[in-house]
């Protein structure tokens, strides 16, 4: 199985969402990092087809999905950013509808919606409406609804916005456990999302991709490129105009900060072991997202 | 559980559309009360058992010669004695001035019959003396095939007079609160993306939100057709007997072969599929829009221009004609017009060119038939092709 | 001071925003285009218009600006608070210091102010066409002298009554469109409900029934001319019905105001809850 796309566009008016987007998805979990505003929702859009592209193609084994239509949506499991949801069903109600238009039967949909109402940890709200869900638990609904009909393509638009940090574990699990045989594309712009699950890793910026690797690539790639250093505040007022710093800590004997660069940038700059955030920063330049 | 019931249980759970229903359904009632005066009632009934009588009369040569010879002006002690004993026997149970009003009214419904069988006449004479124009030979084939006129003792006037403009109104109101926000509803509460990319979130659902729409429009229109029935049966009564439609002051002259109760069932009919159409009309709109607040304005605008035309404009100078304008036209093909059928259909409207005449109503039916699949396809187009955002 | 030219600022940023309503300037075309088609095109007069008072001004300011102005009430007005529950605005403005009763009152007095500014408007178009197309209303006849009225009122008079019915009335549905706007976040319920109570309120009036609905009518105000003439009992001469009338709806004005500069946190939960039920 194998998801393709073709110089992907698209244009909103003067403004390029996404520009020329060449991809290649196999088995496996792709991490889609990008700061807000890179184009990842509206890539993914469409790549679920349900944003028609300016330019460009998506296709499934070579079969345009347009024509693939119902069999290709038979495959999908998608999760919007900004989930919708029926503020009067139950969330239990509401997984059944879902199963309803992906065509499962009703039996069969009883017993997985049990299961995975029991996986993201909402068995006991399920005869809760939804209107009183709070935010993280309407999102693991949303992930829910997604894996219904067992996905062989898994879509999901920054999934783990809105989870507490113990949630955001729970699903990194579950993720890591769906990923055998199967396309997973995730989008976010929290680097420790896809850390440690995503094989691949697309980074967007502007709507054009600048690098599509495998992690330990990108990892590797940057050694020699992360530093440690303790330095003081006039120190690193002026590190910070000359190169891109990461994080930063206030500590008894100055700012204990980590900075990306090709050269060593203080005498009592230590090489450390780089990670996927410093690849972010390295792409994107620090905190000051201002100018992406 | 069908994805059809779901998306039925949507429009139908949505409180606000019962409330609304209920409390227009309440003041229709108010409005419509006291419409009728009761000593007319009491005439029309008590008349009731003559009406054989009166009509053999207007159509005795005797008689109707010998009231048009008096130039209509004739006096009950005039003609009492040329009418049947029956009538008599009927009313001499009464007494005082009811006696006396109720033989002034027979005699009114004889010489006004007779007035309406002579006018029949002349009109038929005075379209054969015509050119031989497609719209004269269309009314003179109408003309001479209609049925007998009867007197207008029936009370079918007043049912069929309360679909000519609130009801349609009442029903469309209700019909535009459930359905506007059928799509537009997706999209606010972001279910957009998630439907589109369901497997039967597509072809099965668009099906499923407009056959529940078109169940919920047929009902919407059967229940208040219902509650008018009632209404009108508890005021007016139910009429004894079918009668043409030209018996009726409402349609006197037009030129049309209907009768009464034909009109009346086919108004019903056209109420519940015209309904359909604008509740087809209201989805493709809403399917447009980004919010119910929006689709309810325009789907509202669309019928109100509708109703506009075929009734508020047209009332002041064009009631009861019944050819159809260029003028006109558009307020006769209306989706209004299809769903009361009183000005298209009741006074027989015709559309006449140099080369052809044919019946309005032909062309209302038409003209809705191609918005009703316009409007599918449309709707179709905009639910798949609509950029979801979210 | 300085608080005061806060509020009057807020009101002109709510008013600006009301007046410039793509909706306001939609239907304010169509009017003016409607007159202008009344006024200069005769065969349009002719077979779509009926003559009020033998007068063009009479009948474009008597008969049609109203529905203008209903439509315009409807469309712009009910969203002023439903939209902003809607969007979750509504939280966030009542905790800023001009949040709560005072942001609501500045919503009302622009809202109201606009009320006025649409009558105005309509008022001065009609004017101008009627200037323009040189037939003027001879200001010194009595108005609808023909039909004996009740109230003797010269033509510049009556003009002046009929502008301040129509703008009593204007506001009384701006403000009955801000209660109901008030108390829910579904947009459609303001924009429904009014429609609702306009026709039917229409519907009482061109049957004649109930026969004290029909005095109380907003449409009496909207087709001011109706006031001229005596009434049945119990509301009896001109005066005396215009009296109870004005009286009437002045109470509910400012029952519907305090409502809804009232429409406390508490309510708005109430409200938004049963919504959320009622709401798929
Ligand atoms: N419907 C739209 N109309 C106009 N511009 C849009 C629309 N949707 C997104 N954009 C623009 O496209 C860019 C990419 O947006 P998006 O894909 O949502 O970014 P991300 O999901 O990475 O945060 C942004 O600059 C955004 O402003
Ligand atoms: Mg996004």
């Amino acid at each position: 199985m194998k998801l393709e796309t073709h110089n992907l566009t698209k244009n909103y008016g003067e403004k390029c969402a996404v520009d020329n987007v060449n991809l290649e998805f196999e088995q496996g979990i792709y991490g889609l990092l990008g700061p807000n505003g890179a184009g990842k929702t509206t890539l993914i859009k469409m790549i679920v087809g349900i944003l028609p592209p300016t330019k460009g193609t998506v296709t499934l084994d070579d079969t345009l999905i347009s024509k693939l239509d119902e069999k290709y949506r038979d495959l999908l499991g998608y999760m919007p950013q900004d989930i919708g949801y029926y503020r009067t069903f139950t969330a239990k109600q509401f997984l059944e509808y879902i199963a309803l238009l992906k065509g499962l039967e009703p039996k069969e949909a009883e017993k997985k919606i049990d299961t995975l109402l029991d996986m993201v940890g909402l068995s006991d709200a399920k005869g809760k409406r939804l209107g009183q869900f709070s935010g993280g638990m309407i999102r693991r609904v949303g992930i829910a609804q997604a894996l219904l009909n067992d996905p062989k393509i898994l879509v999901l638009d920054e999934p783990t916005a809105g989870l507490d940090p113990k949630e955001r574990i729970h699903f990194r699990n579950i993720l890591s456990e769906l990923s055998l045989d199967r396309i997973v594309i995730l989008s976010t712009h929290i680097v420790s999302d896809v850390e440690s699950i995503a094989g691949k890793v697309i980074l967007l910026r502007l709507g054009k991709v600048i690098t599509f690797d495998t992690n330990e690539n990108l990892l590797h790639s940057m050694e020699g490129k992360v530093w440690d250093a303790t330095v003081t505040h006039q120190e690193l007022d002026r590190l910070k105009t000359q190169f891109t710093i990461g994080n930063a800590f206030q500590k008894d004997s100055g700012f204990e900060v980590r900075i990306v660069s090709d050269v060593k940038p203080t005498e009592n700059a230590t090489p450390a072991e780089p990670s996927l955030e410093d690849v972010f920063i390295y792409h994107f330049g620090g905190l000051d997202y201002d100018n992406i | 559980m069908t994805i059809f019931r779901m998306e039925f249980h949507k429009i139908v759970s949505k409180k606000y559309v019962w409330i609304f229903a209920i409390v227009i359904a309440t003041f229709y009632a108010i409005t419509l009360s006291g419409s009728s005066s009761s000593s007319s009632r009491f005439y029309r009934k008590a008349l009731q058992p003559v009406f054989d009588e009166v009509n053999a009369a207007a159509y005795d040569p005797a008689i109707s010669s010998y009231i048009v010879e008096k130039q209509f002006n004739v006096t009950v002690e005039e003609i009492k004695p040329l009418l049947s004993p029956e009538i008599e026997k009927t009313i001499e149970s009464y007494k005082g001035q009811t006696y006396q009003r109720m033989w002034e009214k027979v005699k009114d419904y004889v010489v006004n019959l007779v007035i309406r069988i002579d006018e029949r006449k002349a009109t038929i004479a005075k379209l054969e003396a015509s050119p031989n124009t497609p719209l004269n030979r269309y009314l003179l084939n109408k003309y001479t095939n209609m049925p007998k006129i009867q007197a207008n003792m029936t009370k079918w006037d007043s049912w069929i007079d309360t679909n000519k403009s609130v009801l349609p109104i009442v029903i469309a109101f209700v019909i535009l609160l459930g359905t506007s926000g059928v799509f537009s509803d997706e999209y606010t509460s972001k279910m957009h993306g998630i439907l589109l990319t369901c497997k039967k979130g597509r072809k099965e659902v668009f099906w499923a939100k407009l056959s529940a729409s078109a169940l919920f429009s047929a009902i919407c229109a059967l229940i208040f057709q219902l509650l008018n029935a009632i209404i009108a049966a508890l005021y007016y009564g139910v009429p004894f007997t079918n009668t043409p439609l030209n018996s009726l002051t409402l349609f006197y002259q037009m030129p049309t072969t209907l009768s009464a109760m034909e009109l009346y069932i086919l108004e019903i009919l056209g109420s519940v599929v015209g309904a359909v159409v604008l509740s087809f009309v209201t989805l493709c709109i809403s399917s447009i829009c980004h919010s119910n607040f929006l689709s309810f304005f325009i789907s509202g605008i669309y019928f109100a221009i509708g109703f506009i035309l075929s009734n508020a404009l047209e009332a002041n100078f064009e009631q009861g004609g019944y050819i159809s304008r260029l003028l006109t036209l558009p307020g006769d093909v209306s989706t209004f017009s299809l769903m009361s059928l009183v000005n298209v259909l009741g006074n027989g409207k015709v559309f006449a060119t140099a080369n052809f005449a044919i019946p309005t109503v032909l062309l209302t039916i038409v003209v809705q038939a191609v918005v009703f699949v316009i409007a599918i396809a449309l709707t179709f187009y905009f639910y798949n092709r609509r950029e979801v955002i979210a | 001071m300085k608080r005061r030219s806060n509020f009057a600022n807020l009101v002109t940023v709510e008013l600006r925003a009301l007046l410039l309503d793509k909706w306001t300037l939609m239907l304010m075309a169509a009017y003016t285009l409607f007159t202008s088609a009344i006024f200069f095109n005769e065969s349009f007069r002719n077979s779509r218009v009926q003559l009020i008072g033998h007068n063009l001004f009479i009948t474009v300011t008597n008969h049609y600006l109203p529905l203008f102005l209903i439509l315009m009430v409807l469309v712009v007005i009910s969203p002023v608070f439903a939209a902003d529950k809607k969007d979750g605005v509504v939280d966030l403005v009542d905790t800023c210091r001009n949040g709560k009763v005072r942001w609501r009152l500045s919503k009302v007095a622009a809202a109201l102010l606009y009320g006025i500014a649409i009558v105005l408007v309509g008022f001065l178009i009609a004017f101008l066409m009627s200037v323009l197309s040189r037939t003027p209303l001879n200001p010194d006849s009595i108005a609808f002298e023909t039909n004996k009225p009740a109230l003797m009122l010269t033509n510049a008079q009556f003009f002046v009554f009929s502008f301040f019915m129509i703008v009593f009335c204007t506001c009384f549905l701006v403000l009955f469109t801000l209660f109901i706007s008030s108390r829910t976040s579904d947009l459609l319920i303001p924009l429904a409900g009014i429609a609702m109570f306009v026709g039917i309120e229409f519907a009482i009036f061109s049957f004649g029934r109930p026969y004290f609905l029909w005095n109380l009518n907003i449409f009496r105000l909207f087709v001011p001319w109706y006031l001229l003439f005596d009434s049945l009992p119990p509301f009896g001469p001109a005066i005396r019905t215009l009296i109870i009338i004005l009286s009437v709806l002045i109470i509910f004005s400012v029952v519907l105001t305090f409502l809804t500069l009232h429409a406390d946190r508490k309510l708005v939960k109430v409200t938004n809850v049963k919504k959320e039920e009622s709401k798929i």
